[in-house]
């Protein structure tokens, strides 16, 4: 957590002396956990995180989602036209995304290979666009 | 994304690859290395990261684990999801086959506690073991009994150099050891008869010859950062153990003539005799500790739609690999 986040949360909190006076990160840190602001806001969270569990699965397909329908807008004429660093950063947000539903579960389960071979798919799509733009 | 590397693209990967498993990756057939290919600032291509793993074979040569030996991504490139293209790469090749295990064995390891922890995220389970690989400076070699009286002009009767020695008899050799290995069970290097008579040193290696046949070598193969790596070291006759040190004798004037700057010893011993034997000559030695890694192909068949259905208990069971998960999510190393 970096301090200055801790700053903005809590910069209405009077329990919290955080007006430039501390430096020490650490100190800042311990201040802001000790306060009781910090212990309603979070303390009932922390007692029912597995309430929130689902959650963070559904948030990442979310974002598979959103990327695949981006790259299904290009085909292989209008591929050409997009810049080189937009196609591999698309690309790479979406190995970063199937990354986390790979290491989810056991990769070697039946569910995590079926993740892998929807990763190398996507993989083999770039390859093929790229060799499309000729650039391989 | 990530590509196999062979001797047309190992230009783009050779800075990120230690010399001697450059060599390994030309020569042996087990050695396998993955490269990862991204654009650089100009937009051009080049080499960000390399994998390289050692498919370790039984004596019917069949693979029976994955070794990765070597995971390094370029230090300027590093949390951009290099490592996880390239063992992804490796997941699924090793999914699809019935080998049993796959383990990571990386000497540094307990000084990158990062790989460490990396290895963790895609589930390896860490068992401490030691490893029994032997290395030590030829200086020091001096000190112990056995060479003490070993000077560059001292003869050693009976062994010749392997320059000497026929590449027929050398083969034959090679593939008797092989049978003798796998009558005792002990671990069987796939390229033992693979090995051509340029890989070993002409010079440094040494052999006892009997009437055209080879009873036993010192087989060494200088590896390009100065360290005499030691292949073959046996007979095929067991009550000769004489034998063996006047090998050993051989080898180690050779060495001394060729008067090399940092020259070191190895041996990978694969088996506890190789082990005692060693410890038998230098006495006990201590072994580097490292972390091994292993996962065990699971072939535990769950599917999408089961997964959605276990999928909350499962998390309520494993809690830690949760809050791992919800610290890629968030951000929030």
């Amino acid at each position: 957590m970096k301090d200055t986040n801790i700053r903005d949360v809590f910069a209405d909190d009077p329990q919290v002396e955080i007006e430039g006076e501390i430096t020490d990160p650490d100190e800042l840190l311990i201040k802001v956990l000790n306060s009781q602001k910090f212990k309603d806001t979070y303390s009932n969270l922390e007692n029912a995180k597995m309430e929130a569990l689902p959650f963070f699965e559904e948030d990442v397909i979310r974002n598979v989602d959103a990327l695949t329908r981006k790259i299904q807008t290009w085909d292989s004429e209008t591929v050409k036209n997009v810049p080189y660093d937009e196609l591999e950063q698309t690309f790479l947000c979406l190995y970063d995304n199937l990354y986390v539903l790979i290491q989810n579960v056991n990769p070697l389960w039946q569910v995590g290979m079926e993740r892998i071979k929807l990763l190398k798919d996507y993989q083999d799509l770039y390859v093929e666009m790229l060799k499309v733009r000729g650039e391989l | 994304m990530v590509t196999r590397i062979s001797k047309e693209n190992i230009s783009f990967f050779e800075h990120l690859i230690p010399d001697d498993l450059i060599e390994d990756l030309l020569i042996r057939k087990d050695t396998v290395g993955l490269g990862c290919l991204r654009r650089d600032f100009d937009g051009n291509f080049d080499g960000f990261g390399t994998l390289i793993l050692v498919r370790e074979y039984d004596e019917n040569e069949n693979v029976d684990n994955f070794n990765i030996k070597w995971l390094y991504v370029d230090s300027n490139r590093r949390d951009d999801g290099i490592a996880c293209e390239l063992i992804t790469e490796v997941f699924w090749e090793f999914g699809n086959t019935e080998v049993p295990t796959m383990t990571v064995d990386i000497p540094a390891m307990e000084r990158y506690d990062e790989l460490g922890l990396f290895f963790n995220d895609w589930h390896f389970k860490f068992l401490p073991t030691y490893t029994v690989d032997f290395e030590m400076p030829l200086t020091d070699l001096k000190k112990n009994e056995y060479f003490s009286g070993i000077t560059k002009d001292t003869a050693v009767k009976g062994v010749v150099p392997l320059s000497s020695v026929e590449e027929k008899a050398l083969k034959y050799f090679l593939r008797e050891l092989r049978k003798k290995y796998i009558k005792r069970g002990l671990y069987v290097d796939i390229m033992l008869t693979e090995y051509s008579k340029d890989y070993f040193d002409p010079e440094i290696s040494s052999a006892i010859v009997k009437n055209g046949i080879v009873d036993g070598a010192m087989l060494v193969h200088t590896r390009p950062s100065g360290r005499y790596e030691i292949i073959v070291f046996d007979t095929l006759l067991d009550n000769q153990k004489m034998n063996l040190l006047k090998l050993m004798n051989k080898t180690y004037q050779a060495a001394l003539k060729a008067n090399k700057k940092n020259a070191t010893v190895y041996h990978k011993c694969y088996n506890e005799r190789g082990m005692d034997f060693i410890d038998g000559l230098f006495g006990t030695h201590e072994t580097p500790y490292v972390l091994r890694g292993m996962i065990e192909n699971s072939s535990v068949a769950l599917s999408s739609e089961d997964w959605e259905e276990i999928k909350e208990e499962y998390w309520k069971d494993n809690p830690d690999l949760y809050e791992d998960v919800k610290a890629i999510v968030t951000g929030n190393y």
